[in-house]
């Protein structure tokens, strides 16, 4: 193994020190002098037409600047829609197609005034049948979300066609699935129900724009700073030259604040006014914003005597809200995750995503992923109780070996599956010895594991870094990347001081300003340490080529004579730093070499997925035989993250997705009655407490240096939450005796399924 | 309340200052500390009072900022994650949350300190469950719960135990 | 309108769903007697005390552990910090900790007004969910407490308020329950009195299995008429009561022992 002088190493974050002072700021803290507040009016109905809005008494309320309308936006020169497929009005036109959504803006002086006077708009409706559920979207004759045919303006085949609900479709076929079935010795099937989700990333939806003479600056909170440039200047008709997003610290995250959100909402005040607006969604608001996409997953999976599959069959169908968002691409991950890392002769995937009248549905940490592998691990459990088989070995007769293609078309397994099971065997039968000392006779135990393959990386991945590096030899890296909370900042600058050679407190990370930082297509997918790290390889690289022939030139060498050393160069024996070659060069005190790296798809990550996050989480629970709560004693995650740059924080991210999971699979869940979110507050929204983390948490680290990033580092981050609804369904199966197959499995749940066991 | 709602002047001491002001009556702490006084460690989440992100000390004991009226502050002392460290040198609560790396996001970071302060207070050496049952208003979505109840048994242990290490 | 603590008025305010003109801070009145005392075998807490006042009080602890310990276990240390138990049970939250106890504990208010002072029964100060028969120009000015050998209180919770919360107070001859109060919360749209279960559980042992005591838990499931709310249905919550009644008995016995 390599050496490494500061990649491996658990330093302490950097940007630790404004955190837990308070100096860091995050969107939400910023106001510019003279800025104004937009607030919105919404919509009381999940389905209506606009009648009429009467802003004449909330206009002439203190402080009100200006009220502006979906009927003011449509006359507007401005492309009024946004989202990946466009379907997303920045105020609603003459419809409205969820609870909650934004009817008109109130521009005033201060946020009070604005909301004192959002309550004064009165806007008269007509009622429209409401479409709430997959059965209403997909009846014949059904009411359709969206009338007009958007499918032009979108990527291919998503989008309302005018003609049914249906949003996008996707399908994995090979083999003969169904014939295969008939050969299994054991069928197991079921329908999956996955819930609606807020992954209530604490800091709120909020936004501040401003127009000048050097275009359009938002301030915003999000993880993809390029793509919300992009949605701007296509509202606006602007070059990209002419938008800039800035994005400080993040609020937390959770792939909740991709894709513009509040961004447009902003900009068009300040377009309006001239003035810089700022919109800050409070949680309830933002609640009635964006969701974790739900699934209903119907999966059947026939196995041999031996247990090694036959054959899988999932349809896979998600009621995807008002607007597309990423919902589209989150069932498209669904379609390939449901398989597990396993190789099936047979196969045959059908997902279909459909317009409802509930907020929108769009990415949540696992994007996809805890949906599906819920139901695809489930039936392996199943599979393997029905054969009696231990649901380790069921699962290593099947599982991909390191190297192996297991889904057609894509990349094969990169890491070792097959070994990380036998380390999480190992530590869960430790915790369960341990545990056992401390039995309550009230509660009865179950343990549980499951793990899961998930193709993230981006499929044509595009990354970029600048480096500089500075008359002292120190060195700053401009990026496109987010510090979301994941560490990126404190894992980039590891990889940029380790590249260098240099201390890590020599290096600093300028980063997600779209304005001074380089291209990154997203935050997300948990490709930044990959991809960014490989794009700081190869800056640092080409910075490095650059020093060299200034050294070449300002000492009058050949390139060749210039020998590459940590945090310098050799020339003729003698050790210069990178600031002594600069100054040498430039013959003064100053100046500054720059190095450019790129990763691309073409001839370069052609190969998709770019890596297989791989998630291995066994969990032991105790259930209260009473009142049949559930919870969480110990969990053991095994992070193979290829390469472990900072180990603490991947353990952090191993543990925080985990116990993110955690929370889908016992008590989050977002309820509609009728057309309303009846639990759209933080009270009756359950998150995980401090009380909820299990008393034992373990997160184990092989480091077997195989991934395709740095130093055979791939990514972290979503692999553990993937696993845990299948896990925790497990556990409970095992201290209970019954199946799961709806999560979160409530202590009335649970009650109602022994019930009907009995 | 009345949008017509009277001001209120108050005397209150914000991180050992003291402050006057006129305060709308409606006015809440949080925007109080922020927007006038430019706190802005002080966060913004839930608005009621479950998650903890607006946590401040009271006359040392935690409150909701989004769930206290600004006026509640007259002649009262009030502690935010600003008034905790002195320039550059972190409070050792502080400094531990750092070596624990006991944060990710940081957006629940400043509540999450202050509530630990308040705890230590009362109670310097917590067991497990003292910790848990303490801080379960104190919502981190990122997860990182178990490097937290890290950080604080890494002050409770403190080497011999003979000296507090709460300044 | 009266406001101490804030935990519940402001949060009404802010949903628009109260719109007062003017707050009267009752902290800042001096002379609203007793603070938190005991009186012969009564316990008194006055209109300013915390939850968390209540939850660290070493008399109350040691007298009337269940209070404390209910106490300790609402919301949260800044919901307990600033949340007042006159201003809890004032505002009448049917699924209020303190009030299915003290409903069990024979509790009696203190009410004042320009007109003087008056003594209410608890279970004639709340008359439904957020409503209670306080007058406009009343005000809740202590808790009467008093004390019973016996006391038990446990909740069922998942979610930020209870599923369901039972209370017991009972005094006792040689083991066995005197004249016991269970009362019921969070299952129906106020905290109410089982009382077929009490008089079911009159002379029953502090035994969690005794047959009395199943019976009991039996006859308060089928006599509470549920309502079901987001933390659970009407169904299950019956469910709760007739597990957890033996439960409670449980908890109580040991509380006695110590």
């Amino acid at each position: 193994m390599t050496h490494h002088r500061v990649a491996g190493v658990s330093i302490p974050r950097l940007d630790a020190a404004d955190k837990v002072t308070g100096r860091a700021q995050y969107a939400i803290d910023l106001t510019l002098p003279g800025t104004l507040h937009g607030v919105c009016v919404r919509s009381p109905l999940p389905h209506g037409r606009i009648r009429s809005i009467d802003k004449s008494a909330a206009a002439e309320a203190k402080g009100v600047v200006c009220i502006i309308t979906g009927e003011d936006l449509a006359a507007m020169p401005l492309f009024p829609r946004f989202g990946m497929v466009p379907d997303r009005p920045i105020l609603a036109i003459e419809r409205v197609r969820f609870t909650g959504e934004p009817v008109a803006l109130v521009v005033a002086e201060t946020r009070a005034a604005a909301r004192d006077a959002a309550a004064k708009v009165a806007v008269d409706y007509e009622d429209l049948p409401p479409v709430m559920t997959l059965e209403d979207a997909l009846a014949s004759g059904a009411v359709l979300v969206h009338e007009e045919d958007l499918t032009s303006e979108g990527p291919s085949g998503m989008g309302p066609d005018g003609k049914s609900n249906v949003l996008y479709r996707t399908e994995h076929v090979w083999g003969d699935a169904e014939r295969a079935l008939k050969t299994a010795t054991v069928v197991v099937e079921d329908t999956f129900e996955y819930p609606m989700l807020y992954g209530y990333a604490m800091e709120p939806y909020n936004a501040m724009a401003r127009f000048d003479g050097q275009g359009l600056t938002v301030w915003t909170s999000t993880h993809t700073p390029y793509m919300n440039r992009r949605e701007l200047a296509r509202i606006f008709s602007l070059p990209l030259s002419k938008v800039r997003v800035v994005v400080p610290y993040v609020g937390g995250n959770y792939g909740t604040k991709g894709l513009a959100k509040v961004d447009p909402l902003a900009a068009l005040g300040s377009w309006v006014t001239g003035r810089p607006v700022k919109v800050v969604l409070s949680i309830d608001e933002s609640m009635q914003t964006a969701r974790g996409d739900s699934a209903r997953i119907f999966a059947r999976t026939g196995f041999r005597a031996d247990g090694t599959m036959t054959a899988r069959i999932f349809e896979i169908l998600v009621p995807a809200g008002a607007y597309a968002d990423v919902s589209p691409l989150v069932m498209a991950k669904m379609g390939v995750r449901c398989l597990g890392p396993y190789r099936v002769p047979n196969v045959r995937v059908r997902t279909q995503a459909v317009y409802t009248n509930t907020v929108p549905g769009a990415a949540l940490r696992g994007f996809g992923g805890p949906q599906a592998v819920f139901a695809g691990e489930s039936l392996m459990n199943w599979g393997a109780e029905e054969l009696g088989i231990p649901p380790a070995d069921i699962r290593r007769v099947n599982m991909a070996n390191r190297g192996e293609v297991f889904h057609q078309g894509l990349r094969g397994l990169d890491s070792d599956l097959q070994a990380d099971l036998t380390i999480l065997q190992e530590e869960l039968e430790e915790q369960w010895r341990v545990d056992e000392a401390e039995q309550d006779r009230r509660r009865k135990r179950g343990r549980g594991f499951a793990v899961s393959a998930t193709n993230v990386g981006d499929e044509t991945p595009v990354s970029t870094a600048l480096v500089r590096i500075h008359a002292d030899g120190t060195c700053s890296l401009l990026t496109g990347a987010v510090e979301v909370g994941q560490g990126s900042r404190t894992v980039l600058a590891q990889i940029l001081a380790e590249e260098f050679g240099i201390p890590y407190d020599q290096v600093s990370i300028i980063q997600s300003d779209t304005g001074v930082g380089t291209y990154e297509r997203y935050t997300a997918a948990s490709s930044t340490t990959t991809l960014q790290g490989l794009a700081i390889q190869r800056a640092v690289q080409n910075a490095r080529l650059r020093i060299r022939d200034l050294a070449a030139d300002a000492w009058g060498l050949d390139a060749d004579d210039v020998k590459k050393a940590d945090g310098g160069v050799i020339v003729k024996d003698q050790f210069h730093d990178f600031g002594e070659v600069i100054k040498e060069w430039f013959g003064t005190e100053a100046g500054e070499v720059v190095g450019f790296g790129a990763v691309r798809g073409p001839g370069d990550l052609q190969e998709a997925p770019v890596f297989w996050e791989v998630g291995n989480v066994g969990v032991i629970v105790s259930i209260d035989s009473d009142t049949l709560q559930v919870r969480v004693d110990s969990i053991v995650t095994v992070g193979d993250c290829g390469f472990a740059i900072n180990p603490r924080l991947v353990e952090g991210q191993e543990l925080g997705a985990a116990l993110g999971g955690i929370g889908g699979a016992l008590f989050e869940e977002l309820l509609y009655e009728g057309g309303e979110m009846i639990n759209g507050t933080l009270i009756d929204y359950r998150v995980p407490r401090i009380t909820d983390f299990p008393t034992a948490a373990r997160c184990l680290l092989p480091n077997r240096q195989d991934g395709v990033g740095p130093y055979g580092a791939r990514g972290s981050g979503e692999g553990a939450i993937q696993p845990v609804g299948a896990a925790v369904s497990a556990a409970i199966a095992h201290a209970a005796g019954v199946r799961i197959t709806k999560l979160p499995v409530t202590p009335e749940r649970l009650w109602r399924a022994l019930r009907q066991a009995k | 309340m009345d949008e017509t709602m009277e001001e209120i002047p108050i005397n209150t001491t914000v991180n050992g200052r003291s402050v006057t002001a006129l305060v709308e009556a409606r006015r809440m702490l949080t925007e109080f500390l922020r927007e006038d006084l430019g706190l802005t460690g002080v966060k913004v989440s839930c608005e009621v009072q479950v998650c903890g992100a607006c946590t401040v000390l009271l006359d040392g004991m935690p409150v909701s900022g989004c769930s206290t009226l600004a006026a509640e502050a007259h002649e009262r002392t009030i502690t935010t994650i600003e008034g905790l460290s002195r320039g550059e040198e972190l409070h050792p609560i502080q400094d531990a949350f750092v070596q624990s790396s006991a944060l990710q996001c940081g957006y629940c970071t400043p509540g999450m300190v202050l509530t630990v302060k308040a705890l230590l207070e009362q109670n310097p050496q917590p067991t497990e469950n003292e910790i848990r049952h303490f801080l379960e208003g104190n919502i981190c979505r990122c997860g990182t719960y178990g490097f937290v109840m890290e950080a604080i048994r890494s002050l409770s242990e403190a080497p011999d135990g003979s000296e507090s290490v709460l300044g | 309108m009266w406001y101490a603590g804030g935990t519940e008025l402001l949060l009404a305010m802010k949903m628009g769903l109260a719109r007062p003109s003017h707050l009267i801070d009752i902290k800042r009145i001096d002379d609203l007697g007793v603070d938190l005392e005991v009186r012969g075998s009564v316990l008194e807490v006055g209109a300013r005390v915390t939850h968390q006042r209540i939850a660290s009080d070493t008399q109350v602890r040691r007298a009337w552990p269940a209070f404390a310990n209910l106490s300790n276990d609402i919301g949260n240390i800044r919901v307990r910090s600033s949340g007042t138990l006159c201003g809890n049970l004032a505002f009448a939250e049917p699924r209020s900790d303190p009030a299915t106890f003290l409903l069990a504990a024979k509790a009696s208010v203190v009410i004042a007004s320009k007109q003087g002072e008056r003594d209410c029964l608890l279970s004639d100060l709340i008359v439904g969910p957020y409503q209670t028969s306080l007058a406009d120009d009343e005000l809740v000015v202590r808790v009467r407490i008093p004390k019973r050998l016996v006391t038990g209180y446990i909740k069922s919770q998942v979610s930020e308020r209870p599923t369901l919360g039972l209370a017991l107070s009972a005094d006792t001859d040689e083991g066995l329950l005197l004249q016991p109060v269970l009362a019921v919360g969070a299952a129906t749209d106020q905290p109410i009195i089982a009382e077929r279960a009490s008089r079911a559980l009159d002379g029953a042992p502090l035994e969690p299995t005794h047959p009395k005591v199943v019976e009991a838990a039996e006859t308060a499931a089928a006599e509470v008429e549920t309502f079901g709310d987001l933390t659970g249905s009407a169904e299950y919550k019956s469910h709760l009561i007739s597990v957890l009644v033996p439960r409670l008995i449980e908890h109580a016995s040991r509380q006695f022992l110590q």
